[in-house]
């Protein structure tokens, strides 16, 4: 079997791996093996289309290239695009605009997402700790529970007991903060009878 | 309870720990990887069609990180049951422990790395042998079904050849694209300082235990405290995630050993200087090591041997610390 040329590197040694097309595992010197799976994709070539030039008179123009023949119309907005402006969204062919113009929440967009649910229960979670400081902390973490309840919140599956767990022990400080205000206030007035 | 509806379905296999969790989705037309801090998730999308190839690799050595983060807690709380007979250094020593065999029990045993046209990117989730094989059965059902079929000889025939270069880089005449530049070396020039402090340390160390000038004892707490915080800098500055495994076990071991002598210099000086209750035991084994000059030279040469270990690592290495996007790179070095 012919040496084939390096396609990754070794994790641990970093030396180049030479795997055979079998796709029989390698060892490398450094004694870890490893195994690799090909698919068809590695002899793809990327294409770019840049754009046709217009040829003759009667073709229609590229919205943002007036020299270029449009290939497609925007299915969005309707304008004419080139090979270079075409972009395939999803199941779509949009232009550069429209995309742009796109709601960014869109899922295909996403590159993170804070987790408010989490937040919200280490902080009330957290301020049982320190109970002076629930005060302020308290409606915070009431705020970012209902903000997680509201948000888009994680891609994957996630059930919302966090935020109502969090909003469960923040209502309770809350009550807790109010009960002693009225306690104190109710000894003062007692005392003031007296 | 109500669950946010998703398109994604869970593969086997996660990496946690106390402030990250990795996981891998299958989503529709592509693979998704989130990358948690439990409190924000950030996503990466590999998309069934691009998919090149997917490498798993067996037996992946120990975590250096871990052995030496434990380590150096360890170390601190040794330094506290010198520094006080509580119960609760003890405890925290217990919980480390308890923390590293746990650690060493549930090490990673592979790792796999995907590649794209874009790209090489590692799935930290699939760590472990088992779960890893179950979830590229299922990744490749999905691939095979988005990607054109070919035949075993096509694929060992793109195997042999060097892989196709972008369209951009065949109009450019067949040239690769240049290489991205490499980062400044800034990050490993903080730590290459703080190297440089241990050093001037372990050389202050060595002076005060074959001299015993007073002005150097009075002195080392603070070259220990301002070393130490050097080593805390940069490491919070630049992170060690990008450093060569010669220079991490380097960084851990100084600061092991500058936050345990340092935790021993400072109460010694602060013992002597401000405290009116003495606990004789304590004053004794004190006394006893800092009259040991056998043991104050051993110390020394210890200091300056980290030092040595960390300049050599970080010098040599000064080119490669934030050249690349982690180790694997694609297609190695034999790119035409």
């Amino acid at each position: 079997m012919a040496i084939q040329p390096a396609l990754t590197n070794c994790h641990q040694c970093l030396a180049p791996l030479r795997f055979s097309a079998s796709g029989e595992p390698v060892r490398c010197h450094c004694g870890l093996e490893a195994t690799l799976f090909v698919y068809p994709a590695l002899g793809r070539t990327a294409s770019g289309d840049a754009g046709e030039a217009i040829q003759g008179q009667g073709e229609s123009a590229c919205f943002a290239h007036p020299g270029k023949r449009a290939v497609a119309a925007c299915q969005k907005c309707g304008r004419f695009v080139c090979g270079l402006c075409r972009i395939e969204w999803g199941d779509a062919l949009l232009c550069p605009a429209c995309v742009n113009a796109a709601d960014k929440r869109t899922d295909l967009l996403v590159q993170s997402r804070p987790l408010y649910d989490s937040m919200a229960l280490a902080i009330a979670s957290f301020s049982f700790l320190l109970l002076y400081l629930s005060v302020f902390t308290a409606p915070f973490a009431i705020w970012l529970s209902i903000r997680g309840l509201r948000s888009p919140g994680s891609l994957t599956p996630r059930v919302r007991w966090r935020a109502w767990l969090a909003v469960a022990l923040s209502v309770l400080q809350v009550v807790g903060w109010i009960w002693l205000a009225v306690y104190i206030v109710l000894k003062a007035k007692n005392r003031t009878v007296a | 309870m109500s669950v946010s509806r998703s398109q994604y379905r869970r593969l086997p296999g996660k990496r946690s720990g106390l402030l990250r969790r990795n996981t891998l989705w299958l989503g529709p037309d592509h693979l998704l990887r989130v990358n948690s801090t439990r409190f924000t998730e950030r996503y990466r999308r590999f998309y069934f069609r691009d998919i090149q190839a997917i490498c798993l690799q067996n037996g992946i050595g120990p975590n250096w990180r871990t052995h030496g983060m434990i380590a150096f807690a360890g170390a601190l709380f040794v330094a506290g049951l010198f520094y006080s007979a509580h119960q609760i250094w003890a405890a925290l020593l217990a919980i480390a422990i308890g923390v590293y065999v746990f650690a060493v029990w549930r090490r990673p045993d592979c790792s796999v790395t995907i590649q794209t046209a874009v790209g090489t990117n590692s799935l930290p989730s699939l760590c472990h042998i088992r779960p890893t094989r179950k979830a590229i059965a299922l990744i490749n059902e999905r691939i095979y079904a988005s990607q054109p079929r070919v035949t075993g000889e096509e694929l060992a025939l793109m195997m042999a050849l060097p892989p196709p270069l972008p369209g951009a880089a065949q109009a450019m005449g067949g040239a690769p694209p240049p290489l991205p530049q490499a980062e400044s070396a800034s990050s490993s020039r903080l730590f290459i300082v703080s190297f440089a402090a241990l050093l001037a340390l372990g050389g202050i160390k060595l002076a005060e235990a074959l001299t015993g000038v007073p002005a150097l004892t009075w002195s080392l707490p603070a070259a220990y405290i301002c070393t130490l915080g050097l080593f805390v800098g940069a490491i919070v500055r630049s992170g060690i995630r990008k450093l060569p495994r010669v220079a991490v076990v380097a960084v851990f071991a100084a600061l092991t050993i500058t936050g345990a002598l340092g935790s021993a210099s400072v109460r010694w000086t602060y013992g002597r200087v401000v405290l009116t209750m003495r606990n004789e035991q304590v004053e004794r084994i004190y006394a006893g090591i800092a009259a040991n000059t056998a043991l104050q030279v051993t110390l020394s040469v210890v200091l300056l041997a980290t030092a040595g270990v960390g300049l050599f690592a970080f010098v040599s290495e000064w080119d490669l610390a934030g050249a690349g996007d982690g180790p694997i790179t694609l297609f190695g070095a034999e790119r035409p």
